[in-house]
């Protein structure tokens, strides 16, 4: 796979100016085109709009106070001295670069909010869900599908050279018997669901556990959590749908804020509202401003990416 | 010659390079490590730019990396200390698992980095509206500065986000 072309400053300079504006109010609907139709210009637009999604991503699942606390801190002035010293070194050699970002450099990436699917050489179709990153690598022994990060669903396809077909995770690998499955990947902890089929998952220290139709399992490193019944219900965000049967609301808003950049959370005051009912990511705004209207909450936006729901 | 470079570099200068990182850390089980993480740093970039190593100067680049490595080390360590005395008094934190506490750590290590490229009032007022959810207007109020310069900050600060080569 080609590493990606670092991303151009005229290029950073323009995504910057619309996220600018973005977080100073609303965009109108012509501003929301612009937006939409620079983005779509090309893919550099795009990776540089998706590489602030990812940090405002990543600083709206920090804690916030704990955020400010550390991140703000004041640098020590030894570390001053040090950075003007590397400063000093001759320019050339900061060509010198760190290693691949946790999917940044994968194959196939979606970013927050987004959804793709990829059909492979043999035929299997895998779906990716909202920020998620996988490498495709299918060589003279097997064809691996490694997930870097996020969540996928696969139907695997019947390779005529009989490879088999494993998918890897941080914790270990999940190999198919010829079926549908779905896997994701949370910190420290992969998730498997099989809806046909079976399929036989070898985390890194521990022994192999086929995994039967219907059931569902997580598992770290060294070892497995108890079987749980796998639903159907857990695979529609394929088709852009989140189910929800009488679900903790503080869970929901965890699971949407998945497909939204920025900071969604529900304070103490609701820990005890349930939720259920089928939504529509592609508009998760619409989903919370329909909350209100169902459930005795409120729902505040501070700005498009902090929003907190709280008893009305 | 060998046709190691790398190899090369290793046993010719390893010895040159911990003792040069000792007397910047003062400890010779860390200068020992960032020693071979100095040269994993470099074999892992060769990997990837699939460029040989060819160097007029060795210790200026090994210096050069192992400079970086200290750096990325003392601001673990002030992020750390930070991270524990924050720990200490906020309660949501207390919430969290150990899995997702590592997880939290990992993320502020990674986003320590990409903000630590900003001047102090960069940073500050990106956090304010990141973090906090102020608006311009409060944040040009809160820090005693115009509107027109932390949208300035603001977009410099997406910007370094966007040109960053660190690891996200």
């Amino acid at each position: 796979m080609p590493a990606q072309a670092p991303i151009s400053r005229d290029v950073a300079r323009q995504a910057a100016h619309w996220l600018v504006l973005m977080h100073e109010q609303p965009l109108s609907a012509a501003q929301q085109q612009a937006c939409a139709r620079w983005r779509a210009t090309n893919p550099e637009h795009e990776r540089a709009w998706q590489r602030v999604q990812h940090v405002q991503h990543q600083l709206g699942s920090l804690p916030s106070a704990m955020a400010m606390g550390t991140l703000n801190r004041e640098r020590r002035q030894a570390l001053k001295t040090l950075l003007v010293l590397a400063a000093m070194a001759p320019a050339g050699y900061f060509s010198y670069r760190f290693g691949a970002g946790q999917g940044w450099m994968a194959d196939y990436r979606t970013g927050v909010g987004d959804r793709q699917q990829l059909t492979l050489t043999d035929g299997s179709v895998v779906d990716l869900n909202t920020d998620s990153a996988v490498d495709v690598r299918f060589d003279a022994g097997q064809r691996l599908i490694r997930l870097v990060r996020g969540e996928l669903l696969i139907s695997t396809g019947i390779d005529p050279a009989g490879r088999p077909l494993r998918v890897a995770s941080e914790q270990g690998i999940m190999e198919p018997l010829g079926t549908r499955f779905s896997v994701r990947q949370f910190s420290g902890i992969t998730q498997l669901a099989v809806l046909q089929g079976r399929v036989r998952a070898t985390p890194a220290q521990a022994a192999p556990k086929v995994v039967e139709a219907g059931e569902q399992v997580q598992f770290s490193r060294e070892a497995f959590g108890p079987l749980r019944p796998a639903s159907e219900l857990s695979t529609r965000w394929t088709q852009g749908q989140l189910v929800a049967e009488n679900m903790r609301l503080s869970d929901f808003l965890q699971e949407l804020s998945r497909y939204r950049p920025g900071r969604l959370h529900g304070d103490e005051s609701v820990s005890d509202v349930r939720i259920s009912g089928g939504f529509q990511l592609d508009n998760s705004d619409a989903i919370l401003a329909a909350l209100p209207m169902t459930l005795p909450v409120k729902v505040e936006y501070r700005t498009r990416y902090w929003v907190t729901v709280s008893k009305a | 010659m060998s046709d190691d470079p790398l190899g090369l570099l290793y046993s010719e200068h390893n010895r040159w390079l911990t003792g040069w990182l000792y007397r910047r850390l003062g400890c010779n089980s860390q200068a020992a490590d960032l020693a071979q993480d100095t040269f994993l740093r470099i074999l892992t970039s060769q990997r990837k730019t699939g460029e040989r190593l060819t160097l007029d100067r060795p210790r200026a680049y090994l210096a050069t990396v192992g400079q970086r490595l200290v750096c990325d080390h003392f601001r673990r360590q002030s992020l750390e200390r930070a991270y524990l005395d924050m720990l200490a008094t906020v309660p949501e934190a207390f919430a969290l698992s150990a899995q997702e506490q590592c997880q939290m750590r990992e993320t502020l290590f990674q986003l320590d980095a990409l903000l630590d490229r900003l001047k102090p009032i960069v940073r500050t007022v990106f956090l304010l509206a990141q973090l906090d959810g102020l608006t311009y207007v409060q944040i040009a109020r809160q820090l005693g500065i115009g509107e027109r310069t932390v949208k300035r900050h603001m977009a410099s600060a997406f910007e370094a986000c966007i040109l960053s080569d660190v690891a996200l």
